[in-house]
């Protein structure tokens, strides 16, 4: 078993009445991409506070690389490189200056090193202008720039690429493949973008309503998975209505307009196009795929747009 | 698939349920050369930080027009001041009087920029403890004094010199205090006079250590300041007897005491010698100004101690 680089023991959160987290166990391992989802309110970002000491904890313990963070504080985090929601600097200095400073407090940072960060986000060429100018997908970059500057042996990344356009979704994406490639340094991951969470992390753990509801490597959590079968037809809903009548139990969903939605579970694709097709509807096509990371989410925390 | 979250064989909790850091962690692993740079960097961001630059700028003009005002008015009235010390003496009252709701207003921000800008959760998620983090912002402000009393000092000499010569202090011929003596004594002023601002510095930490916005912090810091600005003028009449003790309700009002040095500091240009500092007025400036420093200090160290920051 790989070295654990941050063990949380019975985590507990409560702000008034709401239970933000409660009593969460989580170990990362060293090399982990660990991919840490959960809906709006889930406590996602509270843990990610706990774990470096922002907010208290009502209980439990956060251990990173051994050391305590109750007991020996300067010891973890100064292992630690993190960006925890939107990023945060001084709007008045430079990109470049913004990191020197943080550098000094963190030790061991040098012009090399805040040139080479720099390099890696893309904000060379705008190192030297003042964050007041920088737009919300620059600020990000120099974010996670930010969390890299002082070699952390474990990345705190909440929600990375956030505002970032799509090239800079898949900069983040390579950029985070490639600090994981190394094996030196863990991650740990916080994000919506679950089609991103699939690509890049080997394990996740989903909350919900402060609750760690599932943990595991993403291969196993989604390879007990079924298929899904995708049918683009005319009139969806009325072939929605006609399918649950002739086969109970099929659990529809139209997840966009034209398209039905089913788990395969071993039905028989035939009748079911046969079925339309004698009700005069209009099949254009149909297809299965395998089950994603936003299936699975789904399925955990539900459909609910109510955040907790 | 489902985790099973086993509870930890042992759970600790702080008092009202909340874990907190031990003092002793506050310390272990302190390293003095880092806090050097803590106080380093704290400095920076200030001193390039536009407002404050502004609040200096601000201080520098109003010396600059309360100089030229005086000596003109002085010279309308057919007065002088009679020597440059004592021009100074007179601007440094005067600009002490306005500059201290600056400066007090600047000390304000130094925390709750941290809150506003959010950059309260990049230093924290550093090697860096709240207390060090603390102490660090409260010697930045000491330097923000200073400089903000050096301005105004050094307006009053460099215009007393221009309006008066900064010589020896003579009057009639007859010498009475060598220039040694004159700068010796206000030297020692101008230490004195920074009890009343220390505690002015803890109470402004103390607001902005509680407030989430710079703008919150800079409205309550200025009501709090007038508040005791103003029970400072209640007449020494007024007060209350405590263990047969009378107590004047104008002790209270702190900040007035920054007047104290540079009143007793003011009669030496007039010829009278100041045998000895440590006379009662002083000692009530030190005391009075000693509590509140260290009831706010301690206030300001436990609030953010105990914060939850969720910027």
């Amino acid at each position: 078993m790989r070295e654990a680089v941050l063990e949380i023991r019975g985590l507990s959160k409560k702000f008034g009445e709401i239970q933000a987290v409660k009593d969460l166990n989580l170990t990362i391992q060293r090399g982990d991409v660990y991919g840490f989802i959960g809906p709006n309110g889930a406590g996602k970002t509270t843990t990610i506070r706990m774990i470096l000491g922002l907010i208290h904890a009502d209980a439990g313990s956060v251990r990173i690389f051994g050391h305590d963070l109750h007991k020996d504080f300067r010891a973890t985090v100064s292992q630690v490189g993190a960006l925890v929601e939107s990023p945060a600097f001084y709007p008045y200095l430079t990109g470049y200056r913004n990191l020197s400073l943080f550098g000094d407090l963190s030790g061991g940072v040098d012009a090399e090193r805040i040139q080479e960060v720099l390099k890696l986000v893309g904000l060379s060429r705008r190192a030297k202008h003042k964050v007041k100018g920088y737009s919300h997908g620059m600020k990000q970059r120099l974010g996670i720039g930010l969390a890299m500057l002082a070699r952390p042996k474990l990345m705190i990344l909440d929600e990375p690429t956030n505002g970032l356009d799509p090239q800079g979704i898949r900069e983040i994406r390579n950029l985070i493949r490639e600090i994981s490639r190394q094996g030196e340094i863990t991650i740990f991951l916080s994000s919506h973008l679950l089609s991103e969470m699939e690509m890049v992390t080997n394990r996740i753990g989903v909350m919900s309503r402060g609750k760690l509801i599932a943990e595991g490597e993403v291969g196993k959590l989604l390879g007990g998975a079924q298929d899904r079968v995708e049918i683009r037809v005319d009139q969806e809903l009325k072939a929605k209505a006609l399918l649950e009548s002739k086969f109970p139990g099929l659990a529809l969903a139209v997840p966009r307009l034209g398209w039905l939605e089913f788990k395969q579970e071993n039905r028989d694709l035939s009748k079911i196009n046969a079925t339309l097709v004698q009700a005069g509807m209009a099949v254009h096509s149909i297809s299965s795929r395998s089950r994603n990371l936003e299936d699975l989410f789904v399925e955990l925390t539900g459909e609910s747009k109510d955040v907790y | 698939m489902s985790t099973e979250n086993a509870r930890p064989s042992a759970v600790s909790s702080g008092p009202n349920g909340k874990q907190r850091d031990s003092l002793a962690s506050e310390w272990r692993g302190f390293s003095f050369k880092r806090f050097l740079v803590l106080i380093k960097v704290e400095i920076y961001k200030m001193a390039n930080y536009w407002v404050i630059r502004g609040g200096y700028i601000a201080m520098v003009g109003i010396g600059l027009i309360a100089a030229y005002l005086t000596f003109h008015i002085e010279q309308a009235a057919k007065l002088t001041s009679g020597s440059g010390y004592a021009f100074a003496i007179g601007l440094l009252l005067r600009g002490i009087d306005i500059g201290a709701s600056i400066i007090f207003l600047m000390i304000c921000m130094i925390f709750s920029t941290e809150m506003t800008f959010g950059t309260i959760k990049n230093i924290l998620s550093r090697p860096v403890t709240r207390i060090e983090m603390m102490l660090a912002k409260y010697i930045t402000s000491w330097v923000m004094i200073s400089v903000a009393i050096g301005i105004f000092l050094a307006i009053g000499l460099v215009m007393g010199k221009y309006y008066y010569g900064m010589g020896d202090l003579t009057e009639d011929g007859y010498l009475l205090f060598k220039r040694s003596v004159m700068f010796k004594e206000m030297a020692i002023a101008m230490l004195l006079l920074m009890a009343p601002f220390i505690a002015l510095s803890a109470l402004a930490m103390m607001i902005s250590s509680l407030s989430s916005t710079m703008g919150g912090a800079m409205i309550i810091g200025l009501i709090a300041y007038f508040f005791f600005d103003l029970v400072g003028i209640i007449p020494n009449n007024l007060g209350m007897t405590v263990a047969g003790h009378f107590i004047p309700y104008h002790v209270f009002g702190f900040p007035i005491l920054r007047f104290v040095p540079l009143t007793i500091l003011d009669d030496l240009p007039a010829g009278l010698p100041i045998t000895t500092w440590w006379v009662a007025d002083i000692k009530n400036m030190l005391l009075v100004c000693g509590i509140y420093f260290l009831v706010f200090f301690t206030a300001s160290l436990v609030i953010v101690r105990r914060r939850d920051f969720t910027l």
